[in-house]
């Protein structure tokens, strides 16, 4: 193993035992807000597969955070609060919805498709906010359960926030590595090489549309879940969580983090919750402050946090 | 029996004929060079067999097959490989990356999704074959955007080669490079026709190189093919004087 290697190696068992040991000293507002970052790191990752690997701009992965979110707080609501069951539908239906859409969105080109993933999000908004009777409309649905987790041997409750916090951070670790192999895979050569040139990836023998339709239902799988665990934290569901700037935050966490780096998504979303909940309660004009934020960011960092991180610390993180 | 074979191709823009009836065959193993002055429909025409533009009228076969406006990942896979006019590779990948992307793509490994191609040791040793044929193994870990104008070239060239195809289509491939850079891709043209027993169709404006390296020249004119034969009959043939030689040549 060289250098490199070790320094990550040693990075990822440095995050993972902070983010393992955290929740027994925080307090509960802390332990909140941790969930939450996690949740919004998965988010990300799911607009990064697609944004940083496939060159693709997705202005609408809130169609499928939102997707997993309803999903899950109906299944809870009517069906069943063991969470097997819930999450399943939540990940069928976004890859059916997704499959559907992405063929259409993938076809014209990476403007066409920010605009496109954006009108069918904004059209999954105008059907949550109208359709009552399922949805509950601009009321959402309240009181949503956390769910159960069911081994048959032993039943996990979800409802404990320490123990729907494990419940996530295995959710987490799972999905970044899975995400970790996809990228630096065949596949996710593949990917990059269609950011790169889209026209000599075709005439390597390659069917851009087909690959980008992949990446897409893989990235609204991972929105779909972190819409899941999202509805679970907060134990609603609500239109917002289809709306443009629901698309938008995941975009502004990566650009955050770092757009070209693996870590950059997750720090991101850490960075921006926290400034987000801090900002909020200390100055008061959050958005001001963003501006300012994205401003520094995209005229000195243009490589995000991470990515100075990186260049400080010689290792690709 | 022809390998590539067009029948009456014809290519409307708007009320411009770019190609205006192209009948030509090529048989397995030659090196046909087309010539033409500018605007004579030579990169349409490879743009029509490789599936970048659909033919108005007429038709493409590959080995009596009906490739005709088929996409271009479709035609790459029978065996057709091209390179470009303007260097047509991935910038942004490194050398290496360049060659292992059409390498697993002839495997239809592309959709592997969870093995790293630098651990597949029988690709990244067949990558490397490529590469010492184009002589760039040295730099296989370079980003093909710090190359060379020449050694970018040659990574295009390899680029369509590590596919192992039947034909190779080369769009001016000397174009913009210094006579040794020129030698060394005349000869590597040469070479790789020689040892793949490869078909090679080539658009070339320097007159050496084709004359040196072709074994029958087409020439184009206003979208139809004026001549066709040995280089030494096209070199006397009176309408190829007048088009596009001159009489000094």
């Amino acid at each position: 193993m060289n250098r490199e290697n070790r320094k990550v190696l040693f990075s990822v068992i440095c995050v993972g035992i902070l983010l393992i040991i955290c929740p027994v000293f925080l307090p509960s507002f802390g332990l909140y807000l941790l969930n939450e970052m996690i949740i919004y790191g998965l988010f990300s990752y799911g607009f990064y597969l697609l944004f940083s690997h496939a060159g693709y701009l997705s202005f609408g992965q809130a169609a499928y955070f939102a997707l997993g979110a309803y999903s899950v707080a109906l299944m809870y609501k009517h069906v069943t609060v063991t969470i097997w069951l819930p999450f399943l539908t939540a990940i069928v239906v976004t890859a059916i919805v997704a499959t559907i859409l992405g063929f259409l969105s993938v076809r014209l080109g990476a403007l066409y498709f920010a605009f496109l993933t954006l009108a069918f999000a904004q059209m999954i908004y105008a059907i949550v906010f109208r359709w009552r009777s399922f949805t509950g409309g601009d009321d959402g649905i309240p009181g949503v359960s956390r769910g159960i987790v069911d081994f048959y041997v032993m039943k996990v409750d979800l409802e404990s926030p320490m123990h729907f916090y494990y419940f996530t951070l295995v959710i987490f670790f799972a999905l970044t590595f899975v995400l970790r192999k996809l990228v630096t895979s065949s596949f996710g050569l593949t990917l990059r090489s269609i950011r790169d040139n889209i026209e000599r990836s075709s005439f390597t023998g390659v069917n851009p549309q087909r690959y980008l339709l992949i990446a897409f239902v893989i990235s609204s799988i991972y929105c779909s879940i972190a819409g899941a665990l999202h509805t679970s934290l907060t134990k609603m569901a609500y239109p917002e969580l289809s709306y443009w700037s629901t698309s938008a935050e995941p975009i502004i966490m990566t650009l955050i983090g770092g757009i070209y780096t693996f870590s950059g998504p997750f720090f991101g979303a850490v960075i921006y919750i926290f400034l987000k909940t801090y900002v909020m309660t200390l100055i008061g004009n959050w958005v001001l402050f963003l501006g300012v934020v994205l401003l520094v960011i995209v005229l000195f960092f243009r490589k995000g946090v991470m990515g100075f991180v990186e260049e400080r610390w010689g290792a690709n993180l | 029996m022809s390998i590539l074979k067009t029948e009456g191709i014809r290519k409307q823009f708007a009320k411009f004929a770019a190609l205006n009836g192209i009948s030509l065959g090529v048989e397995p193993g030659e090196i046909r060079a087309i010539i033409g002055p500018n605007g004579a429909g030579k990169t349409t025409f490879f743009n029509v067999i490789t599936g970048k533009l659909k033919p108005t009228a007429g038709a493409v076969y590959l080995e009596e097959k009906d490739i005709t406006g088929k996409p271009p990942y479709e035609i790459t896979s029978y065996g057709i490989a091209r390179t470009f006019q303007i260097i047509n590779i991935f910038q942004g990948l490194t050398t290496i990356e360049n060659i292992i992307l059409p390498v697993l793509n002839k495997y239809g490994e592309n959709r592997a999704f969870f093995s790293r191609p630098q651990t597949r040791g029988d690709i990244i040793e067949e990558c490397f074959q490529v590469l010492s044929r184009i002589g760039l193994e040295k730099k296989a870990d370079t980003l093909a955007a710090n190359l060379s104008h020449g050694d970018k070239k040659k990574l295009d060239i390899g680029i369509g080669l590590a596919r192992s195809p039947k034909i190779f289509l080369l769009d001016e491939p000397t174009a913009g490079l210094n006579p040794q850079e020129k030698q060394s891709i005349v000869n590597l043209i040469k070479e790789i026709a020689e040892k793949e027993n490869l078909t090679i169709v080539l658009i070339e404006h320097d007159m050496d190189a084709v004359f040196s390296i072709s074994d029958r020249i087409s020439v184009f004119q206003q979208g139809v093919v004026i001549a066709e034969g040995k280089p030494e009959d096209v070199r006397k043939n009176r309408l190829v004087i007048d088009a596009y030689l001159g009489e000094d040549f």
